[in-house]
């Protein structure tokens, strides 16, 4: 899993209503709850943190830049999205999702408990089932037992799969996010591509991609290339050292949605182990295939003694409001791919001593699949 | 031991220092082996306790070290695919990268024989339930809270962490000056923003904690948005690059054109309670003194209604991943500050008048005072002449 969280996210921070428009939530609002009926849940609590906000955003909008942040929906009228920023952040919080009833904590350091008590409250009567989504993961952990305790009135379950779910078959307007994610990601690797051709170091030439992206809109960015000499790394000091080729992999956040690029070797060289994994992923996709098929057709074509760091660093998966979602491609996997699904392949890996890396989007139809 | 690429002495000075002055507490509090968490999920206001005890940034999502009272330390971190940078950055000489910590702490802590330890946890507060719920899978008991080990130790900078911040410094201030350099009428604050993450990270930051926004009436400081610049328009800027794992902060204010009197009145207001902190802020006086003496410059003039939330959030505060003390620099801190402690000092707040402003830069507590570590001040800086469209 490709991480290297920051400590706030600060590129572009915009609730974009051309694109997502409140409609669109409202949409996705009646689809959620409709799953929340099936499973007999009267209201949720979902809690997102700025490394792992793909429930929140889905229902708000917003994409918490820093912390938890979580929404209550309930069965009937509009969420509730409380922030832990302190008060001093309403205004801004308030430009940023659809949501009008917006709320923060008393201060930066307050739990989660007691704001969500209240807001709970106001959607749902004790005694009635609430689901939790997000929360063991997305709150420290005396946080998440507050928590629970604090709903100890309610009947509690884990509710992660009802937002999870729907997330899973992207929605037009989220394909349309995607595609611009991955043209910002292609654009950034390009640019790093040109700058390394320039003359640029392999660091320097990361920093180009990064400025690309972030000046293109990018909330956050994610970039390793072989800048040392050992491996895949983040650029954390200035080197001038060139290392031919070039082998960067990049990610890219714009208005929450991820795009994933790659550079390596030029055009005309013999494609790379990374390149061959994930062609045979790609031509291992189909409406209902099982992920362990795309997993075992990669791993065939790494070399000896590298999969273990190729699965590392992750071959991939569903990608959205997170960079890798369900349907998660991991060795012994039981899920199956479905029709609406969007893929990020992707390979990281070393073959006769040189780095590669390749990404491919696509898009699973009901009749097989295309590149995003 | 061994330091790998970023070998100096101060690094080699401030892992003795650290392992030796946790172990001696180990041994006062009767601790065999401590197991320091730190998350991947980091921040900018609090510690590391992994950070703090392996020199490592770690860019996964959960590491710890395993420090017995002797013996080799250990490094467990993640991901797996990050071992070879883990091994050179960290400066401890045992460093095992896994996908899996609790799992890989489990077969060290057994084939170390440590299982019958009495042991302790640091840093453990920032872990999920998930990692939380299997800490006492490790030990045959339970193991304790020990962070108060590391706390007493890491209250004041040591000499490597300190050139960190000073480092740091440097580099916000060159960030500044880039900022100054090309702010313009009809740029995008995002595209600033950029700019000056840019130059910082270009220097050698590995992370940025950066506010920056732009208004001729600020509500409060946020991230950059969509927003054109324009004549008029105040430019805030809070820019805090991480060096090696340790965040510094300056804040700032610039119009981008000609400062109107109410806003050069008010940043002299805020100024003056910048200065009146760092007069009172000297060894031996709690925090909430400090806080005080700031507020109490603005209530004078008739703003204390402006000294709390949502007008403000704090009067400053500790800087991660290494520093632990005084956090927050508020009235209700009572926390005695230490000759050498290290911390933002910021009087950033709303002024009805002409918006929110801020003002303030990282400081050193020494016998006279906190000094500024800046070396050009903070000031109302003016974007004069350049801003014709």
């Amino acid at each position: 899993m490709i991480t290297m969280e920051t400590v706030l996210k600060h590129g572009r921070t915009v609730w974009d209503h051309t694109l997502l428009p409140e409609d669109e939530f409202r949409e996705r609002l009646v689809t959620v709850r409709a799953e929340m009926r099936r499973v007999e849940l009267d209201a949720i609590v979902v809690v997102g943190h700025a490394a792992d906000h793909g429930n929140l955003s889905y229902l708000t909008g917003l994409v918490p830049k820093m912390g938890w942040t979580a929404a209550i929906v309930g069965q009937e009228g509009d969420p509730t999205l409380v922030s832990m920023s302190g008060p001093r952040e309403l205004p801004s919080l308030k430009s940023l999702t659809w949501l009008t009833d917006v709320r923060t904590s008393s201060s930066l350091f307050s739990g989660a408990a007691a704001g969500l008590l209240y807001a709970v409250g106001d959607h749902v009567e004790g005694g009635r089932s609430i689901g939790l989504v997000g929360a063991r993961e997305n709150l420290y952990h005396a946080a998440y037992y507050d928590l629970v305790l604090a709903l100890g009135d309610y009947e509690l379950r884990a509710g992660d799969g009802v937002v999870a779910g729907p997330r899973e078959r992207k929605r037009p307007r989220e394909i349309t996010a995607l595609r611009r994610g991955r043209a910002l990601a292609r654009e950034a690797a390009g640019a790093a591509r040109r700058a390394f051709q320039e003359g640029a170091s392999n660091a320097e030439a990361v920093m180009v991609a990064d400025r690309a992206a972030r000046m293109g809109g990018a909330d956050d960015v994610r970039l390793l290339a072989n800048i040392d000499g050992y491996g895949f790394a983040p650029r954390e000091s200035h080197s001038s050292r060139r290392r031919e080729p070039l082998v960067l992999y990049c990610a890219v956040e714009l208005a929450g949605y991820w795009g994933e690029a790659a550079a390596g070797a030029a055009a005309g060289h013999e494609p790379t182990a990374a390149h061959r994994a994930v062609e045979a992923m790609m031509r291992s996709v189909t409406p209902t295939a099982p992920v362990a098929q795309l997993v075992e057709a990669a791993i065939a074509e790494l070399p000896e003694g590298e999969q273990d760091i190729a699965l590392s660093y992750g071959l991939g998966g569903g990608i959205g409001l997170a960079a890798t979602e369900r349907p998660t491609l991991r060795l012994g996997s039981g899920e199956y791919l479905a029709p609406g699904n969007v893929l990020t392949l992707r390979a990281l890996t070393r073959e006769a001593g040189e780095l590669a890396c390749a990404t491919e989007t696509v898009v699973v139809g009901a009749d097989g699949m295309s590149s995003l | 031991m061994t330091i790998g690429d970023s070998e100096n002495s101060l690094q080699r000075a401030a892992r003795d220092g650290r392992l030796a002055a946790v172990r001696e507490k180990m041994s006062t509090h009767g601790f065999d082996v401590i197991v320091a968490y730190g998350s991947g999920r980091h921040s900018f206001l609090g510690g590391n306790a992994c950070w703090y005890l392996s020199g490592l940034r770690q860019v996964g999502e959960h590491a710890a070290v395993l420090l017995p009272r002797e013996g080799e330390p250990v490094l467990v971190t993640t991901p797996a695919w990050d071992a070879g940078r883990a091994r050179r950055r960290s400066w401890l000489d045992v460093v095992v990268a896994t996908d899996d910590l609790l799992v890989e702490l489990a077969r060290m802590v057994r084939d170390r024989g440590m299982r019958d330890h009495v042991a302790g946890l640091a840093g453990h507060g920032q872990a999920p339930a998930a990692v939380a719920e299997r800490w006492g899978e490790l030990f045959d008991s339970p193991p304790t809270d020990a962070t108060h080990l590391l706390k007493s130790s890491a209250r004041v900078p040591d000499a490597w962490q300190f050139s960190l911040i000073e480092r740091g410094v440097t580099i916000a201030e060159a960030g500044y000056e880039r900022l100054r350099e090309i702010a313009r009428p009809g740029m995008r604050e995002y595209e600033l923003a950029a700019e000056v993450d840019t130059a910082i990270r270009s220097l050698g930051a590995d992370d940025n904690f950066q506010l920056l926004s732009a208004s001729q009436h600020n509500p409060a400081v946020r991230q950059p948005g969509d927003r054109l610049l324009h004549e008029g328009d105040v430019i805030l800027a809070e820019i805090s690059p991480s060096v090696d794992g340790q965040f510094t902060q300056i804040c700032r204010s610039v119009v981008l054109g000609e400062a109107s009197d109410i806003q050069r009145q008010s940043f002299a207001m805020q100024l003056a309670a910048f200065d009146a902190g760092r007069r009172r802020a000297t060894p031996g006086i709690p925090v909430s003194d400090v806080a005080a003496e700031m507020n109490a410059v603005l209530a004078e003039r008739g703003y204390e209604k402006y000294n709390h939330p949502p007008y403000m959030r704090t009067r400053g505060h500790t800087m991660g991943l290494g520093a632990l003390a005084p956090l927050d620099v508020s009235e209700s801190n009572h926390t005695i500050l230490e000759e050498g402690m290290s911390f933002v000092l910021h009087p950033n707040q709303y002024f009805p008048e002409c918006g929110y402003l801020l003002c303030g830069d990282q400081v050193v507590i020494r016998e006279t005072g906190a000094q500024s570590l800046a070396a050009r001040p903070p000031q109302l800086d003016v974007l004069e002449g350049e801003v014709a469209e």
